[in-house]
């Protein structure tokens, strides 16, 4: 053989190698489309929405829509937006009644209620206790409040009947003592989830997720494909303890132990507070998954969830047909009840 | 044309058929090298872009946050966020993202980083092949 010839060869088998690649590269059986994906900063957190099924400018439209609707929400909602109703409600003298938006006087009614059905275990009127114990701060805390600014919160606390917060007709809204003050974070997020799908259904999105910060909305799916969801291992950032496939209508909320924390002599102080003990929740939980109709609701249920623990937590949900929880234990155990849609895995 | 009657002199049939299909591969293998889009990564502060970074220059850049400085890397055709340790930050449990739709955030910051594109798997707050991770 030539020795040109030869290397003719090995020049033909590299274009034959090339080809496969080429090959390989073409579309074959089609697939489906990908979600179209945008993400902001909202609520103090990552908010993604995903859409599928729709003109890309269409979907554009929307999410813009709905990220505009969250926008708006926290403007009213969030305490620590000064011109927002609820930072002047806060910041307001106690005991007189204040005309507040509509809207807000709705969220905080299902709050006192699911605030009443878990027996005090969700209060969205802990304002006060929050900002002693400062999760929300930047930079986060190290070490627990004073026990004096403790004892004096807890002092003020009991001599205050009820939820401190009281309703009255024409959206008027009053909170009755200085250990009160709205903090709507168990809850607002959850309505701002539901009603940014709301502005992604009248744009003609039918098929959606969102995901605030772990609050998650579902709608119809990928093309038939299921939403494919993970939880998030409660001691690993990294890892996944189950994978729940969602389709059609549903909502999504977790609470756990490590979202805002810090450790202090071995002690690990997070940010679900107990209304009861005025600290981190002590419930023998480490996170609660709560699957329901409405993000609100799951909002909600799983802090209630949290701190109130296993047993009377699961009684709680008796309360609210068609929701469903996943609780893991401190031990890493998980429970869960009949209905939560859910794999159990153990992904790293 | 005295080239090509020496080379058809000097070849056989199979050898010219061998020749063009190196041909057909190299072609084809420029067309692989060239083919994948150059990725880019916008940078914004508050939801609003603040500069845009090629992902095929390695470099560190220093944007202002809310809180200080923060420090943006970008390594090998991916980014990923540095410096501000904080359990908000979001960047720091995502590490390296290089997929179009994908992005870091350093929450208390108000810094986002978005790769351009369109989405092509999971969401941004996936280190796996989610849609999303409730967390």
């Amino acid at each position: 053989m030539k020795p040109w010839t030869r290397w003719l060869g090995w020049l033909g088998l590299f274009g034959l190698g090339m080809l496969f690649l080429l090959v390989s590269r073409l579309p074959g059986e089609p697939e489906a489309e990908p979600p179209l994906l945008e993400t902001r900063l909202l609520m103090g957190t990552l908010v993604s929405i995903s859409t599928w099924g729709v003109e890309e400018k269409q979907a554009e439209a929307a999410m813009e829509q709905a990220f505009a609707e969250m926008s708006r929400i926290e403007g009213m909602m969030s305490r620590f937006i000064p011109t927002s109703p609820v930072s002047g409600l806060n910041d307001a003298p106690r005991g007189a009644f204040h005309t507040v938006p509509a809207e807000l006087i709705s969220v905080v009614s299902k709050g006192l209620e699911i605030g009443q059905l878990s027996g005090g275990a969700f209060d969205i009127g802990l304002g006060p206790l929050s900002d002693l114990w400062g999760f929300s701060r930047e930079p986060p805390p190290e070490t627990p409040p004073a026990p004096d600014a403790l004892k004096k919160w807890r002092e003020e606390r009991d001599r205050t009947p009820g939820p401190g917060i009281e309703l009255a007709s024409d959206n008027r809204l009053r909170l009755t003592g200085p250990a009160i003050g709205l903090d709507l974070g168990g809850i607002a997020k959850g309505y701002a989830v539901e009603r940014a799908m709301e502005m992604l259904r009248q744009a003609g999105v039918v098929n959606a997720l969102i995901n605030a910060g772990g609050d998650m909305r579902i709608a119809g799916s990928k093309g038939g494909k299921p939403w494919h969801i993970g939880l998030r291992d409660p001691r690993k950032p990294d890892g996944v303890v189950a994978v729940m496939d969602l389709t059609g209508s549903k909502a999504l909320a977790t609470s756990g132990d490590y979202e805002r924390f810090f450790m202090a002599d071995g002690v690990r102080y997070h940010h679900i507070l107990d209304p009861k003990q005025g600290g981190s929740s002590r419930s023998g939980l480490m996170a609660v998954s709560i699957q329901a109709a409405d993000s609100l609701t799951a909002d909600a249920l799983s802090t209630a969830v949290f701190v109130l623990g296993e047993s009377a937590g699961l009684a709680l949900l008796q309360q609210f047909p068609g929701c469903e929880a996943l609780l893991i234990r401190e031990d890493g155990q998980m429970v869960q009840t009949p209905g939560f849609v859910a794999t159990r895995s153990k992904t790293p | 044309m005295k080239w090509l009657e020496l080379f058809l002199r000097a070849s056989t049939p199979t050898d010219r058929f061998v020749l063009g299909i190196s041909a057909a591969g190299i072609l084809s293998s420029g067309w692989l090298i060239t083919s994948e889009p150059g990725k880019r990564a916008v940078v914004f502060r508050d939801n609003r872009p603040v500069m845009t970074l090629a992902l095929d220059q390695d470099r560190k850049q220093e944007v202002s946050g809310r809180l200080g400085p923060v420090i943006i890397q970008v390594e090998q055709g991916r980014v990923r966020l540095l410096e501000y340790q904080s359990p908000r930050m979001i960047g720091t449990r995502t590490g390296w993202i290089q997929g179009a739709g994908r992005a870091t955030a350093c929450v208390p910051c108000g810094v986002l980083v978005r790769v351009e594109g369109k989405q092509k798997g999971s969401a941004p707050s996936s280190a796996h092949e989610f849609d999303a991770v409730s967390e």
